[in-house]
C-alpha cells in the first residue's frame, strides 16, 4: 500500500512555546485528494513543510510509500524524499524561463526523457505556447499551473499545496479551482492541500480534515 | 535523548556549508583569542617597565584620539546630515552625496598631505607670504600634533556618522518630525529634542564606525608622532623584537574595544533599530531664506574643500612633478603585488562570507546570531591587534612543525610559514571578512527561502540549489561585497606593515615609507591611485544605497 502515514507527530517553533502540531495522526490513501482546513496559525503549514522535509518533528513519525522518511532516528532530507509541494508564494525561479523551472527536478533523466517529460506537463497544465516566457509574464494562475507542473514533473509520490488559491484574484477562484480538480484528477496524484477556507477543500477534495480535530467530515 | 536522535539530528544539520563556516569562524576567533589569553601568562621583564611607565600614556593616547574624533565626527556628521535631509539650498543634492566622497581618502595620505601643505614651505604658508605678505608664527598652524591627528581623523571619518544618520532620517523620520513642527518645534529645538533622540541608534552606529577606525588607526597617529596604543605594539615589536610584550599591549587595546562595546549596549538599552519595513513617507525639504541658504552652502562647500577637493587637488599636482620618476616597471609590479594580495584575499572573504551568510539564512536565531558576531569580529578589532594574534599564531604553528620541517630538510627551527604571504593574506582576511559578510548576508535576506526550499524539494541537493538558484539571484550582493572588501583591503595599512613578507611592498605602503622618508611628492602618485579606486566602493556604497531606497 502506497500511502502517506503520519503518526503522533508533535512539532513547536521553540523549546518555550507550546506546540502548533501535538500528537497528530492522520492517514492518506493512495490517489486521495484530502484536504485540511484550519484557522491561521493552526500549524497546516508546518504539516506540509514536516511532510516535505523542511522541518523535523520533535515526536513522531513519517511513513511515505512504505519508507520511513523520519522518526525518532531517520531523517530522510528534503532532496531524497520524492515529495512535490507547490508553496504558497509558487517559488517560481525568476531568472529561468517556464520551460527551465519545470525541468529543474529533472536532472537524473536523459535529455530526450526530460523533453518528453516538459511537453507532457506543459499540456497538462495546458501552457503549451509559453515555455520559453519568464515567470513575471505569466497572470496569477498561470503562475500556479507553472508551480504545479514543476512539482508534478518529478513524479513525486504526494503532492503537497499550501493555501493554493490565496494568491489569485477572489472571481478567478472559481475557474481555477475546476482547473485544478481536472488537472490532479488527470494526474492520478495523492495529493494534501491545505486551505483556510472551507469553500476551496470541499470543491476539490475527497475527503476535509480539521488539523486540530482530526476527524473524517 | 536517545544516541540515535543525536546522531539523526547531526545528520540533519550537518553538511559541508556549515563545516566550512564554522571554519572560518574559528580562524577568525583562534588569533583574537590568543591575544586575549596573553594576558594569563607570565609577563616578561620588558612588560613591567612598558607597564610602569608606559602603559597608562598609551592607552590615554588611544582614548583621546579616538573620543575628540567620535565627538568632532559626530557633530559635523549629524548635522550635515540634518542640514540636507531637511532644508532645500543650493546644490543640497550634490552635497547629499558628495559628502561620502571623504571615505575614499585614506586618513594617513591626508595627514601627509596636509602635513607638507602647512609646513612653512607649503602652499598655504608660501602663498600667504609671497602674494599677501603676511607670516605666520610658527606653530599657529602646526597639524603634527594629537590635534592635528583629530582634524585630520575627523575629516575623513565623518562621512560615516553623515551617511548612516542621513539615511535614517531621508527613510524614517518623516512622521516625527512634521508632528513635531506641527506641535510647534522649529529651528535648533527640533534639532535637539527631536532629531538628535530618535535619530540616536542611527548616529551611535555611525559613531561606532568612527571610533573603531580611530582606534585601529596607525598611519596618522605615528606620521604626527601621536602615543596610542596602536604605535606601541609597532615600537615593541619593531624597535625590541618583543612579540609577547606585544601581544600583551594588543590584549589591553582589545579590552579597550570590547569596554566600548559594553558602552553602546548600554546606551542602546532598550532601543531598537525602527523596523525599515513600515511604509514611511520620505522627509520633504523646506526652503531656507537666502542669507541661511548661503549660510547652508557655504558650510557644506567648505568640509568638502577641507575633507577631499583641496587634499586630492594637491596631491594630483605633486603626481604630476613626479609621475616620470614614480611610474616606472617598478610601480607597474607594486601595483600588481597589491592586486595579487588583494584578489587573493578578497576571493577567500568572499568564499567564507557567502558560505556563512547561506549558513545563518537556514538556520536557527541564536546560531546565526552567534556566527553573524563572529564574522564580523574582525571590523571592530584593529588592524594592530589581529596582526599580532596571526603573528604569534604562525610562530607557534612553525613551531610545532619545526620538525617536519627538519625532516623536509629545511633546518629545525625554520620560519617557513610567519615568512610567507599567507599571513598577511590570513590578517586581511579576518580584519575584512565583516565587509563582505555584511553583503552577502544583505543578499541573503532580500532572497525569499522558499527559493531554496523549492530547490530542494524537486530533488536537489544544497549544491545545486545554490549555483543553480541561489547564485544568479545574489549576483548583486556578491559584485558589492567583492568591491567594497578588495578596496578596503587595498588600503589597509598598519596589518600590512606588520605581516607582509620581507621586501613585500603595497601601493599603501609604498606611499606610506615615501611619507615617512620625507619624500612626499613621490608618495602622490600611489596616493591618487589609492584613492581612485576606493572612490570605486564609495560609488558602490552610493549605488546601493540608491537600489534600496528605489
Amino acid at each position: 500500500m502506497n500511502d502517506v502515514i503520519m503518526k503522533d507527530l508533535t512539532y513547536r517553533y521553540s523549546a518555550k512555546e507550546a506546540p502548533v502540531i501535538d500528537d497528530y495522526s492522520l492517514t492518506i490513501k493512495q490517489g486521495e485528494v484530502v484536504g485540511i482546513v484550519g484557522a491561521s496559525g493552526s500549524g497546516k503549514s508546518t504539516l506540509l513543510r514536516l511532510i516535505a522535509g523542511l522541518e523535523m518533528p520533535e515526536q513522531g513519525s513519517i511513513t511515505i510509500d512504505n519508507r520511513v522518511v523520519v522518526d525518532s532516528h531517520t531523517f530522510i532530507h528534503a532532496e531524497d524524499r520524492g515529495v512535490g509541494l507547490v508553496f504558497q508564494d509558487y517559488a517560481l525561479f525568476p531568472h529561468l524561463t517556464v520551460a527551465q523551472n519545470i525541468v529543474f527536478g529533472l536532472n537524473q533523466l536523459k535529455r530526450a526523457e526530460r523533453r518528453e517529460r516538459l511537453v507532457e506537463m506543459l499540456d497538462l497544465v495546458q501552457l503549451g505556447g509559453y515555455a520559453k516566457r519568464y515567470p513575471h509574464e505569466l497572470s496569477g494562475g498561470q503562475q500556479q499551473r507553472v508551480a504545479l507542473a514543476r512539482a508534478l514533473a518529478p513524479k513525486p509520490s504526494i503532492l503537497l499545496m499550501d493555501e493554493p488559491f490565496s494568491n489569485l484574484d477572489a472571481d478567478l477562484k472559481a475557474g481555477i479551482r475546476q482547473e485544478l480538480q481536472d488537472i490532479l484528477h488527470k494526474a492520478q496524484i495523492t495529493c494534501l492541500l491545505v486551505s483556510h477556507d472551507q469553500q476551496d477543500i470541499e470543491a476539490i477534495c475527497s475527503r476535509a480534515v480539521n488539523m486540530n480535530t482530526p476527524v473524517m467530515v | 535523548m536517545h544516541l540515535a536522535a543525536i546522531t539523526r539530528n547531526f545528520k540533519r544539520h550537518m553538511n559541508g556549508w556549515l563545516a566550512v563556516s564554522m571554519l572560518g569562524a574559528a580562524g577568525i576567533l583562534l588569533p583574537i583569542l590568543y591575544v586575549l589569553l596573553s594576558l594569563f601568562t607570565k609577563p616578561n621583564d620588558n612588560w613591567e617597565q612598558v607597564k610602569q611607565y608606559l602603559l597608562l600614556d598609551y592607552i590615554q593616547g588611544t582614548l583621546m584620539v579616538a573620543g575628540m574624533t567620535a565627538v568632532l565626527a559626530a557633530i559635523l556628521g549629524v548635522g550635515l546630515a540634518w542640514l540636507v535631509t531637511a532644508y532645500r539650498f543650493p546644490f543640497r543634492g550634490f552635497f547629499r552625496w558628495a559628502l561620502i566622497l571623504p571615505l575614499a581618502m585614506p586618513p594617513y595620505i591626508a595627514a601627509y598631505t596636509y602635513k607638507t601643505m602647512t609646513s612653512y614651505t607649503g602652499i598655504i604658508q608660501a602663498t600667504l607670504r609671497n602674494h599677501l605678505g603676511i607670516t605666520v608664527p610658527p606653530g599657529m598652524i602646526e597639524v603634527m600634533s594629537m590635534r592635528g591627528a583629530v582634524f585630520i581623523l575627523t575629516l575623513c571619518l565623518f562621512p560615516y556618522v553623515f551617511l548612516i544618520t542621513r539615511t535614517f532620517l531621508e527613510r524614517q523620520s518623516s512622521a516625527y518630525i512634521d508632528n513635531a513642527r506641527l506641535l510647534g518645534r522649529k529651528g535648533i529645538g527640533l534639532f535637539f529634542q527631536v532629531v538628535v533622540p530618535i535619530a540616536r541608534p542611527a548616529i551611535i552606529a555611525g559613531v561606532m564606525l568612527v571610533i573603531f577606525e580611530a582606534i585601529s588607526d596607525y598611519g596618522v597617529v605615528s606620521y604626527f608622532g601621536v602615543q596610542t596604543v596602536s604605535t606601541a605594539i609597532f615600537q615593541i615589536w619593531f624597535g625590541m623584537y618583543d612579540v609577547d610584550s606585544a601581544l600583551r599591549l594588543a590584549a589591553w587595546l582589545m579590552i579597550i574595544v570590547i569596554g566600548i562595546f559594553l558602552i553602546e549596549r548600554w546606551l542602546r538599552r532598550n532601543r531598537q533599530f525602527h523596523s525599515l519595513t513600515q511604509q514611511a513617507k520620505p522627509l520633504v525639504p523646506r526652503s531656507l531664506s537666502r542669507w541661511k541658504a548661503v549660510f547652508a552652502c557655504t558650510v557644506c562647500s567648505l568640509v568638502l574643500l577641507l575633507s577631499f577637493i583641496v587634499p586630492v587637488a594637491q596631491i594630483a599636482v605633486w603626481s604630476v612633478w613626479t609621475s616620470h620618476k614614480v611610474w616606472d616597471s617598478n610601480f607597474v609590479e607594486l601595483t600588481l603585488n597589491t592586486m595579487k594580495g588583494a584578489l587573493l584575499a578578497t576571493l577567500i572573504i568572499i568564499i567564507f562570507a557567502t558560505v556563512a551568510a547561506r549558513v545563518c539564512r537556514y538556520a536557527s536565531n541564536s546560531f546565526s546570531y552567534g556566527m553573524s558576531r563572529v564574522m564580523t569580529a574582525g571590523y571592530a578589532t584593529p588592524g594592530a591587534v589581529i596582526a599580532v594574534g596571526v603573528l604569534a599564531v604562525f610562530i607557534s604553528l612553525d613551531n610545532s612543525l619545526s620538525s617536519f620541517y627538519g625532516w623536509m630538510g629545511q633546518g629545525e627551527g625554520a620560519l617557513i610559514l610567519s615568512l610567507s604571504l599567507g599571513m598577511l593574506i590570513t590578517g586581511y582576511v579576518i580584519r575584512f571578512m565583516a565587509t563582505g559578510y555584511n553583503a552577502m548576508e544583505a543578499g541573503y535576506e532580500k532572497l525569499s527561502k522558499s527559493y531554496t526550499e523549492a530547490a530542494r524539494t524537486l530533488g536537489r541537493g544544497h549544491f545545486a540549489a545554490f549555483f543553480k538558484i541561489e547564485l544568479p539571484l545574489i549576483r548583486g550582493a556578491l559584485f558589492s561585497g567583492f568591491v567594497l572588501a578588495f578596496v578596503e583591503i587595498i588600503k589597509e595599512l598598519p596589518l600590512t606593515l606588520l605581516l607582509r613578507p620581507f621586501n613585500f611592498n603595497t601601493l599603501a605602503t609604498r606611499a606610506y615609507t615615501y611619507a615617512i622618508d620625507e619624500r612626499i611628492y613621490e608618495a602622490a602618485l600611489p596616493s591618487l591611485l589609492l584613492i581612485m579606486l576606493s572612490l570605486v566602493s564609495v560609488l558602490t556604497i552610493h549605488l546601493i544605497g540608491k537600489r534600496d531606497t528605489q
